[in-house]
């Protein structure tokens, strides 16, 4: 299957994404995005809709050493199609958990984190 | 006396029903600690107001009734208060309870016209009524001496004040007298004058009639009238310096709401600067964590890369195994092949025939297929292997404890900034009552109302001067006349005689009983004061004849230079010795007495605390009364501790921290 070169969101998710970047949950665009993507593909939790998507990011800036296609590619559980397009699916689902667990004002991060780290030893 | 419950309602900042039970026993001290701003004032003036119907504000003013209501509970379309006092007095049980409620058809109240006031007194659970009310509860607490046990730290001010120059005391002298009873005797003297005065206006009638006295009648009658005028006068300039005395101090207290606006001002900027700060380090933090966040995605991935990773590793182990095991049988089906070939056993060398050939040509077949299986389980080794190097590739360094430090001090940041914000918005809504007040006029129309309140006291002034030359002109008359046998035989002539005489004896009465009470309060404000001085070369205090005290050393000599602490401690002594010379005992309620002491004069005043009434009620805030270094000074004696918590701007509930006290 032929990977593709740019990866998006849907416009409510990308609302969202620009909404964690300003709020300075993330210093980058960028970054919002990649943690989005882990953070669905650590719950194995992904958008199944079909939905239109715009285009952010092209993939060289996104992913320039290939890391996040590699995690993906190890990971996701859906090989239908390219794995960017996983991506993409992870991400939106990322997204819109990261603003439900905005709604109490703050993310908690570290809690998070904390998390993932005992449950990986 | 001693109060043994109070129970508040909507009150000032006390929303809703409140309730303080107070020590009884050798415990007989109550701490109720509160930041400033959160009622221990308005507690002071709810004792005040069950008993006297009053609450005052700085210079004795009164405050507005209107303003007494909580204004939570009010905003909710609650206006009713009321205080409630259980006490003992004399062995008897006492319930005072006074309440304000709107009346029937206000929805609103603009005014105290539009209030009810409510008082009852129940004694021995007997309800009191009309005269017999006021009667008991001038007995039991006569409103004279309520200073002496409702005590604040303009009361303590105004005692330094008259240490320090007694010749400008003049209304704290009367409050003074008060407590000593002088009154008593001075009000009988003054009600002798009046009856002195008609008998002599009635002498004068009697005797200008009379040949020989005519003159002098008649000269004592214009006096007489020379004297009416000039009290009526006097009488009308008092007033009116009284109205402008009024003004002055209202000017006063205005003027340092401005001054203390000024603070307030100051106090905003600074918070305003502390708000800056806190949101800096607010946002530094954000950043830094946002930095932290840019590896975040593979620390969030790694328990299912751990899962993976070790599914991969296990299946890798597998094919290891599996290499090893498919050397051994190519080794066995090469054998067995040229065993076949051969038709010789390669375990016994014998012929390969019958059920025994077919047992070798079963093994083989076996061998085979398990060789094309393992064949094909090694050709997934390599994406084993490239799946296993992208997962090492993806480990990163642990984060969280990073992240977790990071945002507790965010939490700290926004929790700091969310107080300040807090205190902003207070102390703007606080300005806010300041704005539109003019400095400059206000103290320019203070001063011009001090200076006609000056020139109407000189004229006062000279008006007594006249006056008292005028009696003296109508005593020596009258004297004159009473000579006369004429006059003698007259009743008017022998009142004034018996009047004259019994105006001496009392105003020998007022000078002895002022001596005796001086005498006494010294002696107990030296005791006091011996007590609470950390100086040991201080021997006592000495009283003058305007309640002045002078500290004298053991030689006798006076000490002129004296620290406000001195001030302060020489002030309380004089309370304690008028608080012993004036009562029969009771409690004492202090606001914020500790002011400026030191370490070691408040811990004597500590000390001696218990000792200067039957119950002490403190109302303190941490800065002056430390609860980890001073408290213990009173120790057993703390019988109650309570702590004003603020709730809201204009909601503060009284908790009880009575679990505290060992």
């Amino acid at each position: 299957m032929k990977e593709p070169v740019t990866v998006g969101l849907s416009a409510s998710a990308h609302a969202h994404l620009t909404a964690l970047e300003r709020g300075g949950f993330f210093a980058r665009m960028n970054d919002a995005y990649r943690f989005a993507i882990a953070l669905g593909l650590s719950h194995d939790s992904l958008d199944t809709g079909e939905r239109n998507r715009k285009t952010i990011f092209n993939v060289g800036s996104l992913d320039p050493d290939r890391s996040i296609y590699e995690a993906v590619a190890a990971l996701r559980t859906r090989t239908d199609e390219p794995v960017y397009r996983t991506a993409e699916r992870y991400a939106e689902w990322g997204v819109e958990e990261m603003i439900r667990l905005r709604a109490s004002g703050d993310i908690d991060f570290g809690t998070l984190l904390k998390d993932a780290e005992s449950l990986a030893q | 006396m001693k109060i043994k419950r109070l129970q508040i309602k909507n009150f000032m900042p006390y929303y809703g029903v409140q309730e303080i039970l107070f020590p009884s026993g050798p415990a007989n001290v109550c701490v109720i600690y509160g930041d400033n701003m959160r009622g221990k004032t308005s507690f002071l003036n709810a004792i005040r107001f069950a008993f006297f119907g009053r609450a005052t504000a700085r210079h004795l003013r009164d405050i507005n009734a209107i303003d007494l209501f909580n204004v939570e509970a009010a905003e909710e379309g609650d206006w009713t208060l009321g205080v409630t006092i259980e006490f003992e007095h004399d062995m008897v049980d006492y319930e005072v309870r006074r309440e304000l409620r709107t009346l029937a058809h206000v929805a609103r109240p603009q005014t105290k016209e539009d209030l009810k006031e409510s008082f009852f007194v129940r004694k021995g659970g007997v309800p009191l009524a009309g005269a017999d009310l006021g009667f008991e509860m001038n007995q039991v607490l006569p409103e004279g001496i309520s200073r002496f046990f409702l005590f604040d730290g303009e009361l303590l001010q105004e005692y330094e004040e008259l240490v320090l120059n007694p010749a400008n005391a003049s209304k704290i002298k009367d409050s003074i007298e008060a407590v000593l009873g002088v009154p008593a005797l001075t009000k009988g003297l003054a009600e002798l004058q009046a009856l002195l005065s008609q008998a002599q206006t009635a002498q004068a009638e009697d005797l200008k009639h009379s040949k020989n006295l005519q003159a002098q009648a008649e000269r004592q009658i214009t006096i007489q009238r020379d004297i009416d005028s000039l009290k009526t006068q006097i009488e009308k300039k008092s007033k009116e310096k009284g109205s402008f005395d009024e003004r002055a101090v209202e000017l006063q207290s205005r003027l340092e709401q401005m001054s203390q606006a000024i603070d307030l001002e100051k106090e905003l900027l600074k918070t305003q600067s502390d708000i800056e700060k806190a949101g800096s380090t607010l946002k530094e933090k954000r950043a830094h964590r946002a930095d932290l966040l840019q590896e975040g995605w593979v620390s969030i991935l790694q328990p299912r890369l751990t899962m993976l990773r070790r599914d991969l590793e296990e299946d890798r182990a597998t094919l290891l195994d599996a290499f090893a095991e498919n050397a051994n049988l190519r080794k066995e089906a090469a054998e067995l092949q040229t065993a076949v070939v051969k038709g010789i056993c390669p375990l016994c060398h014998t012929e390969l025939k019958g059920a025994h050939a077919d047992k070798v040509g079963e093994r083989l077949g076996a061998i085979e297929g398990r060789l094309e299986f393992l064949e094909d389980q090694s050709s997934q080794f390599g994406a084993i292997q490239r799946k296993l190097d992208a997962i090492m590739r993806l480990q990163g360094s642990p984060l969280a404890d990073r992240v977790i430090t990071v945002e507790q001090e965010m939490r700290a940041a926004s929790v700091r900034l969310s107080e300040l914000g807090q205190r902003e918005r207070h102390l703007k809504a606080q300005l806010e009552e300041y704005s539109g007040r003019d400095t400059e006029r206000t103290r320019a129309e203070r001063e011009q109302v001090r200076a006609v309140s000056a020139s109407l006291g000189r004229d006062i002034d000279s008006l007594r001067m006249k006056l008292l030359g005028e009696q003296r002109k109508l005593d020596q008359t009258a004297r004159l006349m009473s000579r006369n046998p004429v006059a003698r035989s007259q009743k008017s002539s022998r009142l004034v005689a018996l009047y004259s005489s019994l105006e001496d004896i009392f105003e020998k009465g007022v000078a002895t009983l002022r001596d005796r009470q001086r005498v006494r309060v010294q002696d107990y404000a030296s005791n006091a004061f011996r007590n609470l001085t950390s100086e040991p070369d201080y021997a006592q205090l000495e009283i003058n004849e305007n309640y002045g005290l002078t500290i004298l050393d053991a030689k006798g000599r006076s000490v002129q230079e004296r620290s406000a602490g001195a001030e302060q401690i020489v002030a309380l002594s004089l309370i304690d010795g008028l608080n012993r010379a004036g009562r029969r005992g009771g409690p004492i309620v202090m606001d914020t007495p500790f002011g400026r002491l030191d370490w070691v004069h408040r811990a004597n005043v500590l000390r001696y605390l218990p000792e200067m009434a039957e119950q002490v009620i403190l109302l303190v805030h941490e800065g002056e009364l430390d609860p980890q270094r001073e408290l213990p000074i009173l120790g057993p004696r703390v019988g109650a501790m309570y702590r004003i918590k603020r709730i809201g701007a204009r909601h503060s509930q009284i908790e009880s921290e009575n679990g505290d006290i060992a």
